[in-house]
């Protein structure tokens, strides 16, 4: 738990986290690495690599898979110290890259930090933008030349996978998936642009939901043809004012989505998404896909299906939202511990009302968890 | 081979019945009549319908069992009026529809196309409780202004129907001399009730509403079964409705 930081305000978060000082119209320094595509504009956009000054530790920087047990300060310190390199580009461009997308694409397949020198038309301002499916995003400033001062390190399969052409990008994925590669490390790939047939470069806010969506189906295909789990399992797990209730109930694979987002007054807006065999979530929701390729993972690692209901609660102390990895680090701590086992859904939901507020009339509850069908009454 | 002359009043409510359920249904052609049984794809309702052969102009069959894509006759008879003859003929995968000029040769689906024959399930109720399809049907619109679920129940004789909102309620009573019929099948007196979702019930109101009679099989948290008759009693219409599980 990490109650101190918690109670501190967003001015004293932010002011305690910042440590860049005053940053030259030159920069050298390591890329953790990390690449930034913007979606305005489109198909427009501005895209580049993320840099820090010379010395700084960036090797966590852009892992959010190793972040849950960091506390906010160290998460928005790290985040603030990169800076960002714009260059405008169209998204076609992925398809025959100039000097620029190919010193970004270059870096943006390493496994490790690389040293980048960067050449700003006016030096970078200190400034940062928080976001619910981004990581923390620091300063940023229009970039004249992007050049990579050492030999990137990387993996065998990054790199045989980027020189083929004739793999669609959603099968290059799951190779990389399948080969250990962390998601983060390919939707950054994807993001700019190096894998696929038909190459585009894809803003990361698409990217980061188009690889849990892509990366879930393929695991959705195989956990379909597993047994059901035996109870009715319920995991829990919270940080960052972000509480979580994960309910599996031994039927075919469905998977129900409900966040309550609670304001400073007591307001609760309320998100409520589901699929199963016959439909499909309303909209693309970064928390909802994100939520849901952590929980395949887990039926994957267990061998199991099951109906999943992941249900959300966001506290008022969540003011400064930190990403989408929130939500699918969170999802995977919960499975770290030993579900509690109920001998009824609603016996489960009754424990679950004890700590967060679900409302009754949630879609998943009235299309799953509390439709019987009638093969139950033989 | 089959071949039968049906008044479009007949077909039209027959395949209305079906669609409630599924678009696309596994159909029994026999000597005696039409039967088939298809539940929805979530198995959370199921229909059972029976058309005689009387209810036909004329009916002849080999007796065979065909997959028809209910949706696509639906939308070609919307042509045809309530009084016209139609004329059905199934031939090599393919089933011809005729009525006044016009001839449709539409193709029949794959049997493996669609879910095998639900079991029925077994349910023991505890009331039968008959009222008017008009009045089943206008209950079940009544309940859907506050609420997206209903409960059916008897106290005692007592039918009522009760919508429950987040903040509004509806409820029906109607006593036994407000309705056609209703007796306690288990004997006994106590309150009984189960809680199903509106959206299957709107829909079936819509085909039941045609009706003069409904019947309603109501029980403790168990499926409900709805019944009624149409093509002047030559046709049966039963449904099986899975209920929800009430919150406490």
């Amino acid at each position: 738990m990490r109650a101190a930081s918690e109670e501190l305000s967003r001015k004293e978060l932010l002011l305690n986290s910042f440590k860049l000082g005053k940053i030259d119209k030159d920069l050298f320094g390591p890329t953790p690495p990390s690449a930034f595509v913007g979606r305005f504009g489109y198909p427009e956009v501005l895209a580049g690599p993320l840099v820090s000054p010379a010395g700084e530790e960036v090797s966590l920087s852009d892992t959010p898979d190793k972040w849950l047990y960091l506390s906010r300060e160290e998460i928005i310190g790290f985040r603030s110290n990169l800076v960002r390199s714009n260059f405008k580009l169209n998204v076609k461009d992925a398809r025959d890259p100039g000097r620029l997308l190919k010193e970004t694409q270059e870096l943006a397949m390493a496994a490790l930090p690389v040293d980048v020198e960067v050449k700003f038309l006016k030096p970078p301002r200190r400034a940062i933008q928080f976001d619910g499916i981004l990581t923390p995003m620091g300063p940023s400033g229009t970039v004249t030349d992007i050049e990579i001062v050492e030999n990137p390190q990387v993996p065998k399969k990054v790199d045989a996978l980027a020189d083929d052409r004739d793999i669609k990008a959603t099968e290059a994925a799951i190779l990389l998936y399948e080969a250990s590669i962390s998601p983060y490390q390919i939707s950054r790939l994807l993001s700019v642009g190096t894998l696929g047939k038909k190459r585009l470069i894809v803003p990361t806010r698409w990217s980061i939901t188009a690889t849990d969506s892509m990366l879930g189906e393929n695991l959705l295909k195989r956990v379909r043809n597993y047994p059901e789990n035996a109870d009715v399992q319920l995991f829990v797990s919270e940080a960052y004012g972000n509480h979580f209730e994960i309910l599996f109930v031994p039927r075919a694979y469905a998977f129900g989505w409900t966040e309550m987002w609670i304001s400073q007054k007591g307001k609760v807006e309320i998100g409520d998404l589901y699929e199963d065999a016959m439909n499909k979530p309303a909209y693309m929701d970064g928390g909802y896909y994100a939520a849901r390729f952590s929980a395949l993972e887990f039926l994957e690692r267990v061998r199991r299906q099951a109906s999943i209901y992941v249900m959300r609660e966001v506290k008022p102390t969540y003011d400064i939202p930190l990403g989408s990895w929130v939500i699918r680090e969170l999802v995977k701590d919960a499975f770290s511990r030993q579900p509690l086992i109920f001998g009824s859904v609603t016996d489960a939901l009754k424990s679950v009302r004890t700590r967060i507020n679900v409302p009754p009339n949630t879609l998943f509850l009235k299309k799953h968890l509390l439709q019987t069908r009638l093969m139950q009454f033989d | 081979m089959f071949k039968a002359d049906i008044l479009g009043e007949t077909l039209k409510d027959g395949i209305e019945a079906l669609t409630i359920i599924v678009d696309e249904a596994r159909v029994h052609l026999g000597k005696d009549g039409v039967y088939a049984r298809n539940a929805d794809p979530s198995y959370v309702a199921m229909v059972q319908f029976e058309l005689s052969a009387k209810a036909f102009e004329n009916y002849e069959t080999d007796e065979e069992v065909v997959t028809l894509d209910l949706k696509k006759m639906q939308d070609i008879l919307e042509l045809a009026n309530r009084t016209d003859v139609i004329q059905m003929a199934i031939d090599d995968n393919r089933m011809a529809l005729s009525f006044g000029d016009l001839k449709y040769t539409i193709a029949l689906l794959s049997p493996y196309s669609i879910k095998k024959e639900p079991k029925v399930p077994k349910v023991e109720s505890a009331a039968h409780v008959v009222i008017t399809g008009k009045e089943f049907r206008w209950a079940v619109k009544a309940a859907g202004k506050v609420s997206d679920n209903i409960a059916l129940g008897c106290a005692n004789t007592d039918f009522f129907m009760e919508a429950l909102g987040d903040a509004d309620t509806m409820r029906l009573e109607l006593s036994k001399d407000q309705l056609v019929d209703v007796s306690r099948t288990d004997g006994k007196s106590d309150e009984v009730r189960s809680l199903f979702s509106l959206e299957f019930l709107i829909e079936m109101s819509k085909a039941v509403g045609k009706a003069s009679e409904v019947s309603l099989d109501i029980g403790k948290n168990i499926p409900l079964k709805v019944g009624f008759d149409f093509a002047d009693g030559n046709g049966s219409v039963s449904y099986l409705l899975a209920p929800r599980i009430e919150q406490e």
